[in-house]
């Protein structure tokens, strides 16, 4: 019997069985090799996260092809490792999410490849999933919102508000037009010589640092707009410290850090709360590394309850890349009988708006 | 019971099922860049066609390399989480037995070169020992002066046995793309492929070669199993050279 036929015969009879929905996450799409197993979409059985973090920190950054073969060793161990915290077996799984994009294509492939392994050896169900909803579904794990939501959707990689009126379904209101927030914050704290991964290290100098001691510029493109522009904060934080260095005087580093983070901060704030304002969504959820950092949480914080309307961040450990969200992001893609077929790609600069166009299983529900 | 052979290590995309001494169906591709797109309907397609069920499988034989490190990732990482979910046991089998082989009822030595640009090779040296067809010299990257280097050499000892004739088999896009030049240093002692269909890496190979380390119990870990890609990401190799100088620097 081909795959496409198995895959029918076990989700009509897992739905008829009315046993708990268990979806195996992997993900893959950068330096995090990790694997989870979450119960109806919500509860979290295990997720374990094994970082490079340590290997990639002596280039400077994440070198892809290092990170490729480090996946392929770690990624069965991780997978084990995950079942038997979460005390399952493969035969328990009702199927499998896997991150196909985007990211590093190498890395993403190692994660497909190997779900594709698994899901045709055993007959389970495939969810490809998009990485940035993962980050978006990491909010739903930690008894966030329902739709309809906003995203603010901030990491090294991405800067973008996201309209989501239903499960699986989204649109972008503004998105950045150069540098991601977190792209710009690991190139400010490389000139000031912070060791990578340098965007925690400015979030923890900027909170004790003066914010107001230099007058960094705001993009806000024009009065409408909810579009992020960071190049020219970034060119601004680097010609400030250079221009003080050929002067022969000190910059702070706190200051300096505390006075990027207020700009940042204040952009990405100021443009969810338009947002808000035009479309009339009252719930905002935060989604991607730069989700942890602490001036962004109690800025938008303080000035949703300012304007009335609700915000959800993921639990910390959730921000960061790991396959808890992906399954998260997996299981309303489950409840639809949305599942993809072996010939399923690691696609390197997939939108969020193009993934319910990838196509799926042609499905014939008894 | 059958075992199920993958590479993908090359253009080549090649999957075959057999047991020992018998092969039940083989698919190869040449033209494909999608490893990752077509490599698991391509098994599903062949196992289907032979009324096979991955359930009936008793292991896999892989392809490890070497050759290009994101396409030999793809059937390693595959049988990896097969192995684990059918709880089989994997083998890895070079890739470039899966590419000598063409050679094995050949008298000649047999050179398997796998272009890696700049004059490069990824090469090993196989010969007919008493009926059986032997691994000579491992896998290797080599510039073409240091293959030609070895063929000579080798060449020393095969004229000691009148058995052995003074001829080397040498195949592969390594070797198509460096023809002239093979074929003006080695002068008539170079014999090529006569035919594109001795060209490319097979599956089938794989098995000759993969069966018996399997039957033998001589497998490897689905866990650890990793490819073999003979070279160090240029990133490592460069931080490595500069903790060896740092090291060297250091007053004792």
């Amino acid at each position: 019997m081909g795959y496409q036929q198995r895959v029918r015969d076990k989700y009509n009879a897992d739905r008829a069985s009315g046993k708990p929905v268990v979806i195996l996450g992997i993900e893959t799409s950068c330096d995090e090799t990790s694997a989870s197993v979450i119960r109806d979409g919500r509860e979290i059985l295990s997720n374990v996260v094994s970082s490079q973090i340590e290997i990639h920190k002596r280039f400077g950054g994440v070198v892809p092809e290092v990170a490729s073969r480090r996946h392929v060793e770690n990624v069965n161990g991780v997978v084990e490792e995950a079942l038997t915290q979460a005390g399952v077996t493969l035969d328990d799984l009702s199927a499998v999410g896997v991150t196909y994009g985007p990211g590093l294509v190498g890395a993403l492939l190692v994660g497909v490849a190997w779900a594709k392994g698994l899901c045709f050896a055993k007959g389970i169900p495939m969810i490809g999933v998009q990485h940035i909803a993962g980050h978006i579904y990491a909010n739903f794990l930690s008894g966030g919102m329902e739709p309809p939501l906003l995203a603010l959707v901030v990491s090294g990689g991405h800067t973008e508000i996201v309209h989501m009126p239903a499960h699986g379904e989204f649109e972008f209101l503004g998105r950045t037009r150069d540098d991601a927030a977190g792209e710009a914050y690991d190139k400010v704290a490389r000139a000031m010589g912070l060791p990578y991964p340098g965007g925690p290290v400015v979030d923890r100098l900027a909170q004790e640092g003066n914010p107001e001691a230099y007058p960094f510029p705001r993009a806000w493109i024009d009065d409408e707009s909810m579009d992020f522009s960071f190049s020219g904060l970034k060119s601004a934080v680097l010609n400030t410290m250079h221009n003080a260095e050929q002067r022969g005087e000190e910059w702070k580093q706190a200051d300096i850090a505390a006075s990027f983070q207020a700009a940042v901060v204040e952009v990405l704030v100021e443009k969810t709360v338009r947002a808000v304002r035009k479309t009339g969504v009252r719930n905002v959820v935060v989604a991607g590394g730069v989700a942890a950092n602490r001036g962004l949480r109690a800025a938008l914080q303080k000035r949703a309850e300012l304007e009335g309307f609700g915000v959800h961040f993921p639990s910390l450990d959730l921000c960061t890349d790991n396959a808890a969200m992906i399954a998260a992001a997996a299981f309303p893609m489950y409840e639809a009988g949305r599942f993809h077929d072996l010939d399923l790609n690691a696609v390197a600069s997939l939108s969020l708006t193009k993934w319910a166009d990838t196509p799926t299983i042609p499905f014939l529900v008894k | 019971m059958p075992y199920l052979a993958l590479d993908t290590a090359t253009t080549s995309l090649s999957v075959a099922v057999g047991e020992r001494g018998k092969l039940f169906g083989e698919a190869t591709t040449q033209l494909s860049r999608n490893h990752s797109v077509k490599l698991m309907p391509m098994v599903e397609n062949l196992l289907a066609d032979l009324d096979l069920d991955p359930t009936q499988l008793q292991g896999f034989v892989i392809g490890r390399g070497p050759g290009s490190y994101t396409g030999v990732r793809i059937a390693v990482t595959a049988a990896k989480a097969m192995a684990f979910a059918l709880n089989l046991p994997l083998v890895g089998v070079s890739t470039l037995d899966g590419l000598a082989r063409h050679g094995a009822v050949s008298d000649a030595l047999v050179v398997p070169m796998l272009d890696a640009r700049r004059r490069q090779s990824y090469t090993a040296l196989y010969e007919n020992q008493n009926g059986f067809f032997v691994k000579i010299q491992e896998d290797k990257l080599l510039v073409l002066d240091d293959i030609i280097r070895a063929i000579n050499s080798r060449m020393v000892v095969r004229r000691l046995d009148k058995t052995k004739p003074a001829q080397v088999l040498l195949l592969g896009d390594g070797a198509e793309n460096h023809r002239d030049e093979l074929q003006e240093k080695l002068g008539d002692k170079a014999r090529f492929a006569t035919s594109p269909a001795q060209n490319f890496v097979r599956a089938a190979h794989l098995l000759d070669v993969g069966i018996p380390l399997l039957e033998a119990g001589e497998v490897h870990d689905p866990a650890t199993f990793a490819p073999e890609y003979l070279q160090l990401v240029e990133a490592e190799a460069k931080w490595l050279a500069a903790q060896q100088a740092a090291k060297e620097g250091e007053p004792s």
